[in-house]
This record gives structure tokens, sequence and C-alpha cells, in this order.
């Protein structure tokens, strides 16, 4: 090329950057003419300016500054990172370096995958380091490289450890000609299931390839890297917004097995890893890749715009069915592929069936389904039912439905739903849509939150584009919209199926409940009241305010109700709740009948208003045009999650609501500081408040209603109480007695009784205060309990264990609980709301002296450990250790979080402070799972007619 | 090495930004001296994998080689024009006497993928750079020059547009060109080589 000729290249090529990408063609159509070279030119600059990405971006020194240093590194062979000793280096991705290190703790072999330092010091990236490696860590199959550990060591230097897989690469294995159908099939099954089980986890590989499958010597597959290729391309960031393939990441490696979606930098799900698995299947079973340009350029430019010969073609032995299933795996449109990993693991399963049966699959089989050959029955089974697992889900949903409608079959079927996996659903906040297809799930895990929609005939949840950040969501009457509050204030509303946000109003940062009604106005409560706006923008305009002198706290959960001109709502008071109507003409509130403590009511068109009360649903019959409820509860369903807004009716006849959680699965496990935990005994039960005895041989804990003590050795159990309901045990000093609370028809009574279960139970209180006991002073022979007032406040008194005279201690107009003595009675730990946020505090005991906060934030529940200067807390499922300083002043030293667990609220700490006991309950303590019923108003038709 | 500004190259420099174009031939030697110094100090001291910034280490040749009181913002501007051009310089020469020095056997390549030596990766591709700027260089200079500035010096666009008395938005639009122009001819050259190794490394 000569000078010149750059010159009008150049000058095409940069008029042509310019412009949109659809515009260029018809530019250079305009200006090249008949100069087919010129246009050459200007459109494979045009092909390398948009797959350049950070291409010279940086700075030449920092992409090669470490050739001043002789390639020097920190950690090489015979050097170690914390307790890992390295090996030798296994490899150097994009990431970082790669080693083979020994664990010298569990003395095994580990691969150890470091972080540069030069990205350790971004705590952006750090942070998704940790995220994605924590979430890659918790796959456990057989078939992926497990992640061990994410680890960090006192200088800030980041690793993770993972398994050391022996092998070789896959792609070492495959020969000229491809893999052999068996050890295909066996393979693959494998493979796919394992991506499955990290889909369901929310792990999505993205770099799918066969470099990252190992074989074992065994002849099994392994992943490798699972979520760690994402955060070497996510961490992408360039200043040159005129690259539009840098923005959702440039991506390191070859472009073979991208997906055409990460090819094109558009946003990816776990579809790309079953496009990039089809690459690997077709390679695998041919030999040949699918996508084999020459250079980056061609790749991307074939996976983008071309369809790879069909496999059956390249290799015309392999069965119709499975090339048919590679080739629906390399669809360019993710939602033309198959919708779920597991339809593959199925469908490979079913091939192999098929074969092991004895189905000649060497040729193409629509012969299989012909009728001109000889097929054994059971081969045909096989690929009947593959045909079967073939017709899409919606031709069965119609063939269904149809059905349905022919019977006016209004089944009632009960099931229950998880909230999308990874993305912390806020599952209270769920809503179904109006037409009962779709659930709507806020998200609290990941950078843009966005809102999840899982329509119910599909296995997979998906964001809704536009919502991000999005709280409260709440439905528009035709279920086109929906609306929402973001983190940035103001509702805002998007169409279902994503788009734009567009502004409804500013104000307003969460809501307690909205209400779209027919006629295009959105009710909504706020910490001021209810308000009303035009869905489509505007000044909102006030209904009620929240009376305070009245003791009101909030008024929340609006309803429009059918005619939209009454508002049905709930009024939130420091004593109860009461359910209200606002006619919206006259601004007028009427309070209704009180029904004890609900939070929401729901009116149903059957004339009935729905609410909970305690654990159940219940309904009752009302009259919106006189605003009064007649007749008595009926109950409809029990073990009802009350404490939340959830539960709700779509127009089809659809109920979702928030089971409660089954106490009964309770168990104890002893938990170390490292947080690793394991069962005390195989028992389950409703378990609470634990209690190690001082000699730590011995538990005593709440089952059911009663206080047991257990041998840990032996696992020997003796029920200590036999009335009444017990709760809240302790030990004595001596371990000869346990002290603990019965309730019986409303006295509430502190007893001692000896530990071996004889004698009789001394009672230490008397009368109907309800006290709990927490904690005996080492020389003092005093108690120190808790006080449940009557307006739900609590204090803290002493009771003396010699004469049973009390004494208050601490008694101020806020909640104080959980006092401790410190193992040499020095110190009293409690928790207090004084402050206005729930903080442990620590002060001297016997001597004068001020009293300290040791909780920076929140905190609750503080146990000593025997050290006299350690105090264990927890802030919800986080716990942490105090170091404090005792003389000359009270001080805290240092606090350092321990581990992270789902435990109940009580638990007890080893004298010598390495063992936790927990209580454990799988299910955790709030529901995480969904109960959907479908036509559940049939069900409620028939219970209300029978009731009469 | 001189801890305090040199009155020399302070000298040099002025001359050079009156017109003496000797002056820049002189002034180049220190200047190379200087960095290459700074530059391996800087690294060694350094934990590994820390980033190499160009533009500090420009600006402390600078601090150390310069009287920045006897010399005008302009004259600045055209010591980092030069650093841009030694610093290229420094860094394809010591790629060079890697290539050619020990190799092998450091790196095994196991079961990661990517595992090829990065080290090795980057200044194969950084000769080749070199070669392609040299090529660019034929065909429009101007185009050369900004990228040796931008990738090589560290230069801000604001920088180049001054030191090249040419519009920023001209910068730009050529950095675009000559950006696109070198990932297309070194795509071109080696199939093997990916020229995206030479991408940003943060």
């Amino acid at each position: 090329m000569t000078p010149e000729r750059w010159r009008k290249v150049n000058e095409v090529f940069q008029s042509a950057v310019e412009l949109k990408t659809d515009e260029r063609q018809d530019f250079l159509d305009r200006i090249c003419l008949e100069d087919e070279s010129l246009r050459d030119q200007v459109e494979t600059l045009l092909a390398a300016h948009a797959e350049a990405g950070n291409f010279i971006t940086g700075n030449a020194a920092a992409d090669v500054g470490h050739l001043f240093t002789n390639g020097e590194e920190m950690t090489r062979p015979g050097g170690s990172l914390g307790h890992y000793e390295i090996v030798s280096v296994l490899g150097t991705g994009g990431m970082g370096k790669v080693y083979l290190a020994k664990d010298s703790k569990l003395n095994r072999s580990v691969a150890l995958k470091t972080l540069p330092d030069l990205l350790a010091k971004e705590p952006n990236y750090v942070r998704r380091f940790q995220t994605e490696a924590k979430a890659a860590a918790t796959i456990n199959h057989p078939n992926v490289a497990t992640v061990y550990s994410v680890e960090e060591t006192d200088d800030d230097r980041f690793f993770i450890t993972m398994e050391y897989v022996e092998g070789q690469p896959l792609n070492a294995l495959i020969p000229t000609g491809g893999l052999d159908l068996r050890t295909f099939l066996e393979w693959f099954i494998s493979l796919s299931d394992a991506l499955f089980h990290a889909h369901q986890k929310g792990v999505i590989h993205r770099d799918i390839k066969p470099t990252n499958i190992m074989i074992t010597p065994g002849g099994a597959p392994k992943i490798l890297d699972f979520g760690l290729a994402r955060i070497e391309k996510a961490k992408v960031d360039d200043d040159d917004s005129t690259l539009h393939l840098t923005k959702t990441g440039q991506v390191l490696g070859t472009p073979a097995y991208m997906s055409p979606e990460q090819a094109k930098g558009k946003q990816s799900d776990h579809r790309s890893d079953i496009f990039s698995l089809g690459v690997v299947m077709y390679e695998a079973i041919t030999g040949e890749k699918p996508f084999k340009g020459d250079n980056y350029a061609s790749i991307v430019s074939d996976l983008i715009t071309k369809d790879p010969p069909v496999v059956e073609k390249v290799k015309p032995e392999i069965p119709y069915l499975l090339s048919r299933l590679i080739m629906k795996c390399l669809n360019k449109e993710p939602r033309y592929r198959y919708q779920s990993m597991n339809e593959v693991v199925v469908l490979l399963r079913e091939i192999k069936s098929a074969m092991e049966s004895g189905a000649s699959l060497s040729k193409p089989s629509p012969a299989l389904f012909s009728g001109r050959r000889k097929i054994p029955r059971a081969a045909l089974f096989g690929a009947v039912a593959l045909l079967l697992a073939l017709a899409s889900l919606g031709g069965w949903a119609l063939w269904r439905s149809v059905r349905a409608d022919q019977a006016g079959n209004r089944s009632i079927i009960r099931f229950s739903l998880d909230p999308p996996p990874g993305t912390g659903s806020n599952i209270f906040e769920a809503k179904i849509t109006p037409d009962g297809k779709n659930i709507i799930f806020p998200s609290r895990q990941g950078d843009l939150k966005p809102l999840f929609i899982r329509p119910l005939d599909k296995y997979e949840s998906r964001p809704i584009e536009g919502t991000d950040g999005g709280k409260n969501p709440f439905l528009s009457p035709d279920g086109k919209w929906i609306g929402f509050t973001t983190v940035t204030k103001g509702i805002k509303k998007v169409p279902l199926s994503g788009g734009v946000a567009l502004t409804v109003c500013d104000i307003c940062e969460m809501t307690l409940g909205s209400s779209w009604g027919e006629d295009n106005t959105i009710i909504f409560a706020d910490n001021t009241g209810l308000q009303r706006v035009s869905a489509n923008g505007g000044t909102p305009e006030r209904l009620t305010s929240i009376n305070r002198e009245a003791d009101e706290i909030n008024h929340n959960s609006p309803q429009i109700l059918p005619g939209g001109e009454k508002v049905l709502f709930t009024v939130e008071t420091g004593k109860n709740s009461k359910v209200a109507v606002l006619s919206l003409g006259t601004k007028e509130v009427r309070y209704l009948e009180d029904m004890g403590e609900i939070w929401k009511a729901r009116y149903l068109p059957t004339g009935h208003l729905l609410f909970a009360r305690d654990t159940q649903l219940m309904a009752v019959v009302f009259d919106p045009e006189n605003m009064k409820i007649s007749g008595q509860p009926i109950p409809l369903i029990g073990d009802v999650f009350s404490f939340a807004h959830t539960f709700q009716i779509a127009d089809n006849g659809t109920l979702i609501y928030l089971p409660v959680t089954k106490m009964t699965d309770n168990y104890l496990v002893w938990v170390n500081r490292d947080g690793e935990s394991k069962p005390v005994f195989d028992q389950k039960g409703d378990f609470s408040s634990p209690r190690i005895s001082p000699d730590g041989k011995r538990i005593v804990v709440k089952l059911d209603d009663d206080i047991w003590v257990y041998e840990v050795e032996s696992g020997r159990a003796i029920r200590i109480t036999t009335a009444g309901r017990n709760e809240i045990p302790l030990w004595s000093l001596d371990g000869r007695s346990v002290i603990y609370t019965t309730e019986s028809e409303g006295v509430w009574t502190i007893y001692r009784k000896n530990a071996d279960g004889t004698g009789d139970a001394e009672p230490l209180t008397s009368g109907p205060k309800q006290y709990h006991a927490y904690s005996i002073h080492p020389t003092e022979n005093l108690l120190t309990a808790t006080l449940f007032a009557s307006t739900g406040n609590t204090d803290i008194l002493t009771i003396d264990l010699t004469d049973k005279s009390q004494k208050q201690l601490l008694t101020s107009p806020f909640k104080e609980d959980t006092a401790r003595f410190s193992p040499d009675g020095k110190w009293l730990a409690f928790h207090s709301m004084e402050s206005g946020k729930s903080q442990v505090f620590v002060q001297p005991w016997g001597t004068a002296g001020e009293r300290i906060p040791v909780t920076k934030g929140n905190g609750m529940f503080p146990v000593w450990t025997g050290n006299n200067r350690e105090l264990i807390y927890r802030r919800g499922n986080k716990f942490f250790a105090v170091e404090l300083q005792t003389s000359p002043a009270l001080k805290v030293l240092s606090e350092k979080p321990l581990f992270e667990g789902k435990y109940l609220t009580s638990y007890d700490v080893s004298p010598d402070g390495e063992r936790f006991l927990m209580v454990k309950n799988e299910h955790g303590i709030f529901p995480t799972q969904l109960n959907v019923i479908l036509n559940w108003t049939e069900e409620f038709r028939q219970i209300v007619s029978s009731a009469k | 090495m001189s801890q305090t500004a040199s009155p020399e190259i302070t000298q040099l420099l002025l001359a050079w930004g009156e017109g003496d174009k000797q002056a820049l031939d002189k002034l180049m030697p220190f200047v190379y001296q200087e960095l290459r110094r700074l530059a391996k100090n800087y690294m060694l001291n350094q934990p590994s994998d820390h980033t190499l910034q160009t533009t500090a280490l420009v600006n402390e040749a600078y601090l150390r080689l310069v009287d920045s009181s006897r010399v005008r913002w302009q004259n600045r501007t055209h010591f980092f024009a030069i650093s841009a051009q030694l610093m290229r310089r420094i860094l394809v020469d010591f790629a060079r006497a890697r290539k050619t020095g020990k190799r092998g056997g450091e790196n095994q390549r196991i079961t990661f993928d990517d595992a090829l030596p990065v080290s090795a990766e980057k200044e194969a591709g950084l000769i080749e750079l070199d070669e392609a700027l040299k090529q660019l260089e034929t065909l429009d200079r101007r185009q050369s020059q900004i990228v040796e500035m931008r990738y090589f010096g560290g230069m801000t666009e604001e920088e180049i547009s001054k030191a090249l008395d040419i519009s920023a938005r001209t910068v730009r639009r050529d950095w675009v060109a000559a950006r696109a122009w070198l990932y297309r001819e070194l795509s071109k050259t080696n199939k093997e080589n990916d020229p995206r190794k030479m991408a940003k490394s943060k």
C-alpha cells in the first residue's frame, strides 16, 4: 500500500467508523462504488476495530514491565502461600498463575490459582473474584474440579485452591475422526450433568472448551475453572466509547468455543454454556471444529454468521438424533437452543439407552421410524420416548389445556417453588402476575439486582430488562406492566417483557405495598401514609397521613376495591393492626371490626376478606359497600408464614404464600472457629436454647416443650420437665442442677431442678410475670433474668438464689436482655436497644464504671469464652469475637469475624472458646420456598360452602 | 546517576525546543539511560505483577534530569514525546534480549489452558508490534507517532495533541484508525499470534 492509498482508506474508514453499524453498508455502497479493494480494506479495518477490544489501549510498560525483572516472581517452587507449599507452576492464565501446591494442613495436593497483585488492589475486582469463587465452591459434583477455598494472605494476596486433577485435557484425547459413540456418550452425559448441576446453583462456566475438560487416568471427565472464566472477562473496562465489544467484557483465549452472544459482547446466560458444550461435542464426535477460521476475526465472523456443516454430513455414522441435538445446541439464537442443560442430559441418556438396547444407531435414524428396517422393540420404545421428549413443552401444554377445557376440570395442584438460584431472591416480595402465569422475584445479589421473572411454564427465571435494583414490585391489572421502587428513589414501571424504565414519580424510597387500579392510577403506601399517582407519571396526591399521636406506625398493603372508589389497607399501631377502608371521594377512613393481629387483608370477588393470623390463612365475609365484616372467620390453610405480606391470589385462582419453617427439623451441631460444623448426634426435633455444662460433657436443651439433659459422649438423654411449656434452660455453677422457665396456664415460673431428673422442681419466682434466666454469678449466688413487660419492653433484674429476692438492674424504656456474667464475675454483657439499634454492651460488675458498647454495628446474643476477655456475639448469621481490655479502662481491643452460618438465635460456647454449640435447621428460620396452589379458588369455594 | 536536575540536559532540551536538531541526538542517551535504570529499579523493588506506569516513570525521569524552573511547558511535552520513543526502544530491546536469551522450561504447560507463558507471548507480541509500527510509519508517520506516544509513552490525548500541534479530535480519529490497522496486520501476519495479548493487562 502506498501512503496515498492509505490516506484514502483511512479517510473512508474514519468516516465509516463514526456511523452506526447499520448505516455503514449504505455509506460504503455510495463511497466505494466499483472500488472493491477499497471496500475490502475498509471492511477489514472495521472488523479489526470491532474485535480489537483492549488491544494496546493500556500502557506498554504495564503490559511487559516484567521484562525488567528477569521474570523473577515472589511465588515460586519451594515458596509458600499461607499453609500451601508451592511445588511447581502448572500454567499462567489470563487471571494469574496456577501452581501445583501442597496443603500442609490436610496433606493433599491442590491447584492454587493466584490473583495478580495489580488486580488484588482493585476492590471491585476482588469482591467479584471472591463472590464468583465462592459460588463455584458450592458446586459439588464428581465431574467438576472442586473449589476448596477462597483465601487471602495477611499481605492481601488473593488466591483460591482447587482440586488438583491429574490426567489429560480432552483436546489431547480426540482422535482424528472423533471419539467412538460409547466414550462420547459416557463423557458428555457426565459433563452435561455437571453443567446442569452448576446452572441450578446459578453458576455459569462461560469458558467451556476442551482444554478446560480433563480426563482423569480413570477415564472420568472433570470440568476445570468453574465460574472463573467470567471473572477474567468481566474485568475489562475501556475509556474508548467507540469500542462496542468492550462494554461487557472482551474475551481472552480462543473464540472458537464462544457463543455468538459472548462474541458480540452481549449479555450471556447459561444457554451460552449450552452453545459452548455443543461446540465441544461437535469437535469430540467428528474430530473437526465447527468454527475454524484462520484467525480470530474470521472465527468470530463465522461464529456470528455461518452455520457449521451438519454433524451427520461430516460423520455419517453418527445417529441422527445426536446430530440434531448438537446442532440445536449450536443455534445462534439462545432461545432456539435447549433452554436447560437438563434437556441435553436427558436426551444423551435416551440415546445411550437406545444404543445399549441394541438398536443400530449407525445409520441416520429416520430409517428407525420408517418401518423399512427391522428394529428391536426396545430400541423403538427408546426412540419413541425420545420423540416425546423432543416434542416441545408448548405442545404438551396445549394438549393439556384442551383436555382441561373439555372436561371443565379445574384440578387443585400444590407445589413449592425455589426462588431463582444465585439471586439471593427476596422471597418475601415475590409476586404473581394477574394471569397467574409468572412469578416475580426481586434479587439481592449481584451487581445489578434486577427483578426476575419465572414463567411457570419454564424451569428458568430471567431478569427483566430495565428493572435493575428494583424492589417492592407490583403489577398493572392487565399484567402488561410492572411497577417497582428503586434504590435511587422513586417508582418506575417497565413492560413485563422488559424495556426502558419509565418514571412514575420520584418520591418514595420503598413502599409497604402498592395497588394499580383499573383507572391507571397507582396507590402506594410509604412511610408517610397512602398516596395516589397516575401510572403515566406525575406528582403524587396524599390520601392518608400516619397519625403519630394515635400511636400509628404505618399504613400498609393498600388494595383498590372493585369499582375503584374505595381502598382497603392496614393500619399498624404500637399495639396492634387494624384493617381500614378509605373512601377516595370523601377521604373518610373507616376501621373494620378488630380481627386480631393481622398483617394484610385482601378482598376476594366472592365477597370475602382473606387474611393471615398467627399461622392461619383465613377468610371472613365482607361487604365492601357497607364496609362491614360478618360471621366467623373460616380457617383455610395452616402453616402460613404470616409475618410477611406475601400471600396473593391471581385472577385465574392461583394462590401463592410462604409456608412456615418446620422447626421439627432442628438438630444440634458443634461449630469450630472456622465455621466447620458437625452434628452433635443424629436426633432431629424442635431443639432450641442449648447450653454446655461446666464440665463440657453434657448439654441442656429445650426439645419440643420440655427441657432435656443429654450426655454428649453416649447420647443418653434425661427429660427434666414433665408438664407445661418449658424453655430457656441454663446450668448451675456446679453442673448438678438446671434452671429453666415453665409456662403453665399463663403463669411463668423459673424453676431449679436436679440435672439427673431426680427430686422436685424448686420455684425461684412466682406470679404472672414472665421471666427468663440467663446467667449465674460465680461467687454472689445471683441470677440474671429478663423480665418481659406487658408493653413488649424487656428489662433485666437479678434474683438472689438464696432468699429469692429480686433487684432491678437495667430498667430503661428500651429493650434489654440476655445478660451474662463473665466467668470471673467482674463484667456483665447484655443486649440493649438503648442506642436505637441492637447492640451488645459490657459494664463492670461490683465496681463503678461506665458501660461501653462492644459492637460497632448491630449485634446480639453475647456469650463469654472462658478467659474473661473474649466475648462472642452475632449479627444476623455472622458471628464475631471481640477482645476486651479490662484495665486500666474497659475498651474493645479488636473485633474479628469468625464465621457465617444459618443457625437459630440462641447458642453457647465451650469454656475453652473453641467450640460453639448451635441449633441448625437446613431450611433456616425463614421460608426459602414459595408455595403455589393452582386453582386454589376451587378449594376455597368448597371450604366456604361446606362451612355454611 | 544524577540525583539532581542536570544543567546539561536542561540546556539540551531548551536547545532542542528552539530548533537545534543535534541537541536531540545528544539528549537521547541520557534519557534512555535514566528511564531504563528507573524502570528496572522500579520493577525490582515492587512485588511481582506490579504494574509499571510509564507516566510515573517519565515524570520521575523528567524531575531528575530537567530543571523545570528553566523550561517551559512545551519542552516538557517534548520531553515526554522523546521518552515515548525511548520507552519503545527500551522495551523492544529488552524483549529481543529475552527472546534470544534463555527460553523454555520455565513454564511447563500442563492442564490449564491459556497456559502459554504470558510473558513470552507478550514479548513476541511487542517485537511484532514494533515491526508493524515501522510499517505504519511508512504509510502515516503521524499515526505511528500517536501510537508510540499513547501506548509506549503513556501520554494523554491532550498531551499528544500539544506535542504534535493537532486537535485532540484528530488524535482520537488517527488513533482509532492506526489501532485497527495494527490489529488487522498483526492478525494477518501470524495466525498463532493473537494481537489481543497486547491488550491492557489490568
